[in-house]
């Protein structure tokens, strides 16, 4: 009896720690089998050749003309994007940041849209715009009575950097405005009182000032332009590759891996510079506003020049956001013969000319289901490790010193994800996974398990913070309180860190639902997902291709804006970027 | 003549509302005049219009004979100590100070003596080359009166300067910014809510109130002659009777009955009991001895080292006196506090 009574109770606990164990162990094999990997089969399709250490093929490319063509592109359009996105979103940070207007809220959110839009639906939108047969030209057609579309933007480096203007002025300006939030007005108007000319004391006190904050804006939008995937296919045509455009036309179209890992080493390394570059930036920018006492030094419109300079920058941010939008949503409803649901309607049938084996409402049910597998996979992968990270970080009191090392190590070590690229995420699968002894290229799965390690870390990042205000003094508290583990959990953890988690998990469902760049190299023609038909539907000719492609574009711009106001409503403390 | 010449400024942020309401004075060349007033009075607004750093609705604001309407703020060549200091933090010492002097082409050499000199007036030598954010309270603030005087400004203005210190602090801090603008000459107009501040640094006190201004004159004028109930209030008083005028010219308070040292106009007015209680002074009891003589219950009674605080309640007014030393009665007790016309004013409520 007495036996029985104290084995039993060590038995369980000692079943239930290694449960816990296999479930906190579960998120580490997740990465390593589902990143890790795949990325170790580039770097070693792309360094080992014949069983030796082989780094001439990565340096054969810088001799290469066509490789340094490409490079120079690339770092080209992304100077000239971030450098066009800081001049556009300066002064539409300063007016947000400075006065108190009715509107602002509407301006501040439809600002910050374009963050969570699916790069083929920015691309369709612009398509829709100013493309071809895009709602502009189709205006200056009939009130200029032309024969052929005035403007001819499409398949031009120009149409790319407006996409990339449209794309990134939201993140610029969140970061801008913030940091310009907690600049006391008081600076520049000292150096008024001593002497500057309002010109001036913007030059030498509020410029300067403003430097991490532009530093980091700068940083984060070079990444994203320079990783930029779905608007240069999209829009650029045939002409226009970045190094992210060529690993997909070497590994796809050409079918020369050894190639595509190389050019994805180089991507690998200049996307983890870039990262490394804008994790410090930003954390001067967090550290300054942590800093800074929020106080609200925004003030009322008063004299005219204020109110230009208002109405103005919210012209600004309505018409750069608005229009493309609009367009699209416009050009989606409107045939040859005037308004019509035709578009909308087509989606369900299966035609005889189409490029699909099915009826692109298949590729609607697709991608709602790959979503929501991949966010349950993020949501899961993300809740064990924030909740795995917060207790080693709290480490010294059971265990050692040790733990907190690993957790300082393993943080960034999670959010590698987030700094590299779909593509080369793609390539990796393609290479990796594809055959045994992990071979899942006819598998189902393939497409929610990528979508799910890019979404973690937005999971992660947006439930650590809620995990990590959690005390241990009120998981004790309710402990002494009576309540056992699974009930603290529910009693203390759980409410914390509900909205939060499902931040995170509306973030993962609107990455997944949108996702193109690793999508494409893995997705098979009879299950294709949203954004692969409306990049193929574009890629054809004729009115009711590129009629469906702007419909389907709509549902997703819908799918995500919903998301979107959901995010903003849910989302704990306003600010919070990435 | 006067150098600063206000006239009937105002300056209204939202319809309906004014943030400074037809407000004049003039100001002399080396005075220090005091804005004192409760937060939300106008006193800041007043000085920013000054500054140039807001547009009037109307008025004038004349310097030395100009009109200064149109005028930006960065040609004014005036100086402002901001409350927050607003020094410049991606600059060192040196160059914070140094940039007024750049921002008129002064020549290094010249910049370069100027700064130390002025380093050395707030007694900050050898401060140049520390960073703002390694600097104490004090020595921003020191910083920012040098950065704010280096260029020579013909007025100084200076918002709440003490405002980000602690009390020990200000209390040191007040009577050097006072030293440090005399010694240079400077005229200047200072904004604070603090009355001991502004005792201890005006030539002038201006006591405004929603928007104007109550009172103009010197601290000791002010201080013993407060021109209105407000003004009273705000500078410390706290004994304000409502009463009526009767026929003989006495005030009659609910706490009893007083002769003020000149005959009051009534009906209606406001009298104001000065705290000092002298206890060796017996009720004379004239006019049948309930005149000039407060009949109270002491409600409570606080030693503060050199002087006591007494809480008496008369008529259902409280009422507070302080006595030199110690006091000899206690809570509970009733006693007859004789007052002085001397202690008494008399204040005349609109209509």
């Amino acid at each position: 009896m007495m036996h029985q009574v104290t084995t039993l109770p060590s038995l369980r606990r000692r079943v239930r720690s290694l449960l816990l164990a296999a479930v906190f162990l579960s998120p580490l094999l997740f990465f390593a089998l589902f990143y890790f990997y795949p990325l170790a089969a580039i770097l070693r399709l792309g360094l080992w050749l014949e069983g030796r250490l082989d780094t001439v093929a990565l340096g054969e490319l810088f001799r290469s003309a066509y490789f340094l063509r490409v490079l120079w592109f690339t770092v080209w359009q992304a100077v000239v994007s971030t450098l066009l996105t800081l001049a556009l979103a300066l002064p539409g940070a300063y007016v947000l940041a400075r006065y108190r207007f009715r509107g602002q809220t509407l301006i501040r959110a439809v600002a910050t849209l374009p963050f969570v839009l699916p790069t083929v639906v920015v691309a369709a939108a612009f398509v829709a715009l100013v493309g071809p047969a895009g709602v502009l030209n189709v205006w200056l057609m009939r009130l200029l009575a032309l024969d052929a579309p005035p403007i001819r933007l499409s398949q031009t480096v120009w149409i790319i950097l407006l996409a990339h203007v449209f794309y990134n002025y939201s993140v610029a300006l969140r970061l801008l405005s913030a940091y310009w939030q907690n600049l006391p007005p008081s600076l520049s108007q000292a150096a008024q009182m001593l002497g500057a000319s309002p010109a001036r004391a913007f030059l030498t006190v509020t410029l300067p000032l403003l430097r991490p904050a532009l530093l980091a804006a700068a940083a984060l939008v070079f990444t994203f332009t320079f990783t930029s995937f779905g608007v240069i296919v999209v829009l650029g045509g045939p002409r226009f590759a970045t190094l992210e455009v060529e690993i997909y036309r070497q590994a796809v179209n050409l079918f020369n891996l050894p190639v595509a890992a190389a050019l994805s080493l180089w991507q690998i390394l200049f996307t983890f510079i870039l990262m490394a570059g804008y994790t410090r930036t930003q954390l001067q920018v967090t550290r300054a506003l942590r800093l800074g006492a929020r106080r609200s030094i925004e003030q009322p419109v008063r004299t005219p020049r204020q109110r230009l300079l208002v109405i103005g920058n919210a012209a600004a941010i309505l018409v750069l956001i608005g229009a493309p939008l609009l367009a699209l949503v416009s050009r989606s409803l409107r045939g040859a013969a005037g308004p019509t649901l035709a578009y909308y309607r087509a989606l369900f049938t299966n035609r005889d000319d189409s490029l699909f084996f099915v009826p692109p409402v298949v590729a609607i049910r697709n991608s709602i289901a790959v979503a929501l597998v991949a966010t349950l996979l993020a949501v899961a992968l993300g809740l064990i490790t924030a909740q795995l990270l917060t207790r080693w970080e709290r480490g010294p009191g059971r265990g050692n010193g040790g733990r907190v090392a690993l957790a300082r190590l393993l943080d960034p070590l999670l959010m590698l994800p987030l700094a590299t690229s779909a593509v080369t995420l793609g390539l990796g699968y393609l290479i990796a996974l594809g055959r045994p002894p992990l071979n899942l290229r006819g598998s189902i799965l393939i497409l929610p398990i990528a979508h799910a390690v890019v979404a973690a870390p937005f999971v992660l990042r947006s439930v650590l913070p809620g995990f990590r205000s959690i005390l241990p003094s009120l998981r004790e508290a309710a402990a002494v309180m009576g309540a056992d583990g699974w009930r603290v959990w529910r009693e203390v953890d759980w409410p914390l860190i509900r909205r939060p988690l499902l931040v995170g998990a509306l973030f993962a469902f609107t990455i997944s639902m949108g996702e193109f760049g690793a999508t494409i190299f893995l997705v098979r023609p009879e299950t294709p997902t949203l954004p692969i038909a409306i990049y193929r539907f574009l890629g054809q000719p004729g009115a009711l291709n590129y009629g469906q492609a702007l419909a389907m574009s709509v549902l997703l711009l819908l799918v995500c804006a919903v998301a979107f106001v959901a995010i903003e409503h849910f989302r704990v403390g306003g600010e919070g970027g990435f | 003549m006067a150098l600063l010449e206000v006239r009937d400024v105002a300056k209204s942020f939202a319809p309906g509302t004014s943030a400074v309401d037809g407000v004049s004075f003039d100001l002399a060349e080396d005075d220090i005049l005091c804005l004192l007033g409760p937060s939300g009075c106008g006193k800041t607004t007043l000085l920013r219009l000054i500054a140039g750093l807001e547009t009037p609705d109307r008025g004038r604001v004349r310097f030395d004979g100009r009109d200064l309407a149109g005028v930006p703020p960065h040609t004014r060549d005036f100086g402002m100590m901001f409350q927050d200091f607003a020094l410049f933090p991606h600059k060192n010492v040196f160059d914070n100070v140094a940039f007024g002097l750049r921002m008129r082409h002064r020549p290094a050499e010249e910049i370069a003596t100027r700064v130390t000199a002025m380093l050395t007036t707030v007694d900050l030598a050898g401060f140049e080359h520390r960073e703002i954010g390694q600097l104490s309270g004090g020595e921003q603030q020191r910083v920012a009166l040098a950065r704010a005087l280096a260029p020579g400004p013909r007025l100084l203005m200076l918002d709440e300067p003490m405002g980000a210190l602690d009390r020990a602090l200000r209390e040191r801090l007040m009577l050097d910014v006072r030293a440090i603008l005399k010694r240079v000459g400077m005229t200047a107009v200072y904004v604070t809510h603090d009355q001991a501040e502004a005792f201890a640094v005006a030539d002038h006190l201006a006591v405004m109130n929603a928007g104007r201004i109550e009172q103009f004159g010197r601290p000791p004028a002010v201080y013993n002659h407060p021109a209105t109930p407000f003004v009273a209030r705000f500078l410390g008083f706290e004994n304000l009777l409502p009463g009526q005028v009767d026929a003989r010219g006495l005030v009659v308070t609910a706490a009893g009955r007083f002769r003020p040292p000149s005959p009051a106009r009534g009906p209606a007015v406001t009298l104001l009991v000065r705290p000092a209680l002298d206890q060796a002074a017996q009720p004379s009891g004239d006019d049948g001895g309930d005149v000039n003589v407060i009949d109270g219950l002491i409600d409570a009674v606080a030693f503060r080292g050199r002087f006591c605080q007494v809480w008496l309640i008369a008529g259902g007014e409280r009422l507070l006196f302080e006595v030199m030393g110690d006091y000899d009665h206690g809570p509970g007790e009733r006693v007859r506090v004789p007052v002085s016309p001397q202690q008494l004013q008399v204040y005349e409520d609109a209509v």
